[in-house]
């Protein structure tokens, strides 16, 4: 037996403000296996924001995991990504719609660490913190920088630039 | 001696207009005489955010660079939006807007006929002169065209504004080499719409090797400013909002 029953953890939803990350409100659920997320007032959790759609999204305990299902065409937002479906692990945060409230999802276990019953490396949708692959094309780069340095404007523009600004100066 | 600052993003969408209307809202509170141009003539937008009616707007940058007026008659003293009324014969300090046209009608005869890029630049020189101006923002059309290239070439400070996604990431570098051929020396990176879980040292270190330029500042994401939707001057409204305090060291830098 490698772990307890999932459904004996309490989960905890936390929304977090949109500037600081700290959490806003707190909903703590324990012994359900589904908890409906939206701006109308019949959901569990209700977020009060007029992006985020009346019946969002809702959570679903299968299998011993908990994984977040859009309702809404607005979709999640996690990772930078927007997805139908997002696999939650204690700590995962994710978006109701691109311009909607971030979520925080937990696990409450009263004697043991929060990731208690599940397994990292197994969990596909975790790849660490939210962080956009910034990388340069840097061929594209030069050829876009290129395709306009050489035109007539540039060219003329590049050639006046010191005229352009001392024509700024106040005259005496 | 006026400082020119042109803010420019590569996509639309990055919060642009917001930033320079915020930024010049700041500095007015400052002290200082400040003007905004609207040279995003294709899709104008900044007087919404400064309360300026449509109706209100006889004359517009448009009417100037057609000739048919002096360019400070398209200057709408918004001063009241910024720090309340003040005497009329006060000097400092000062804001003015000087709007695009919202009329369709125009929108498309620029878009048809093009006007003569020369007469923005001695627009803006002639704006700085008449209405004696500390800092004249200029508010750019998103991507790379005749106005934008001329707005960053003549600027002595250039402020990049945009969201941490690759699109943005790849696009902004193309201004950036084209400022830097210009020889624009003062360029600074805004991060705006920062998500809260970002590593934020990450993605400062990722944009600023990428782009050998500083980032000035990251603005988190705000489903507080989303709501406002332009329709305010968002940093007057929450002064103490965490999204309003990371514009400080912008204005800072712009003040230097």
């Amino acid at each position: 037996m490698e772990s307890a029953p999932p459904t004996a953890e309490a989960i905890t939803i936390d929304l977090l403000d949109s500037a600081t990350g700290q959490s806003q409100q707190s909903w703590r659920f324990s012994g359900v296996s589904r908890i409906q997320l939206g701006r109308s007032r019949d959901n569990d959790v209700v977020v009060s924001n007029p992006y985020v759609s009346r019946a969002h999204a809702y959570l679903e305990l299968q299998a011993g995991r908990w994984t977040a299902i859009a309702l809404s065409s607005q979709l999640l937002v996690t990772s930078g990504r927007k997805v139908q479906m997002v696999d939650l692990i204690p700590g995962t945060i994710f978006q109701l719609g691109p311009h909607g409230s971030s979520l925080k999802f937990a696990v409450e276990s009263p004697d043991e660490p929060a990731n208690r019953g599940f397994d990292y490396t197994g969990t596909l949708a975790f790849d660490g913190p939210d962080q956009p692959e910034l990388k340069l094309d840097l061929d594209q780069l030069a050829q876009e920088v290129t395709a306009i340095t050489e035109g007539d404007f540039f060219q003329a523009l590049s050639a006046n630039v010191n005229r352009l600004r001392q024509n700024r100066r106040p005259e005496p | 001696m006026a400082k020119v600052i042109s803010i420019h993003s590569f996509r639309g969408g990055t919060g642009k207009s917001n930033l320079t209307a915020n930024l010049a809202a700041q500095l007015t509170r400052r002290n200082f005489r400040v003007g905004v141009i609207d040279t995003d003539i294709q899709s104008p937008g900044i007087h919404v955010i400064f309360a300026l009616k449509p109706a209100s707007i006889t004359l517009a940058l448009n009417d100037y660079l057609w000739g048919r007026c002096r360019v400070e008659e398209a200057a709408y003293d918004v001063t009241a939006a910024a720090v309340g009324r003040i005497e009329e014969g006060q000097e400092r300090p000062r804001l003015f807007l000087i709007p695009s046209s919202v009329s369709t009608g125009e929108i498309a005869r620029i878009l048809r006929e093009g006007y003569d890029i020369g007469r923005l630049n001695d627009g803006m020189q002639e704006l700085i002169r008449a209405l004696n101006l500390d800092f004249l923002l200029i508010d750019t059309h998103p991507g790379v065209n005749e106005e934008t290239l001329l707005s960053i070439a003549v600027s002595d400070i250039l402020l990049l504004v945009m969201r941490p996604d690759h699109q943005d990431f790849q696009g902004t570098a193309v201004t950036a080499q084209l400022a830097r051929q210009l020889d624009v020396r003062d360029m600074h990176i805004v991060l705006n719409k920062v998500p809260v879980e970002m590593d934020r040292d990450a993605l400062r270190s990722q944009v600023e090797d990428g782009y050998r330029a500083p980032v000035v500042a990251m603005l988190p994401l705000s489903t507080t400013m989303a709501q406002l939707a332009s329709s305010g001057l968002f940093s007057l409204r929450y002064p103490d909002h965490p999204l309003t305090q990371s514009l400080y060291p912008i204005v800072d830098l712009l003040v230097k």
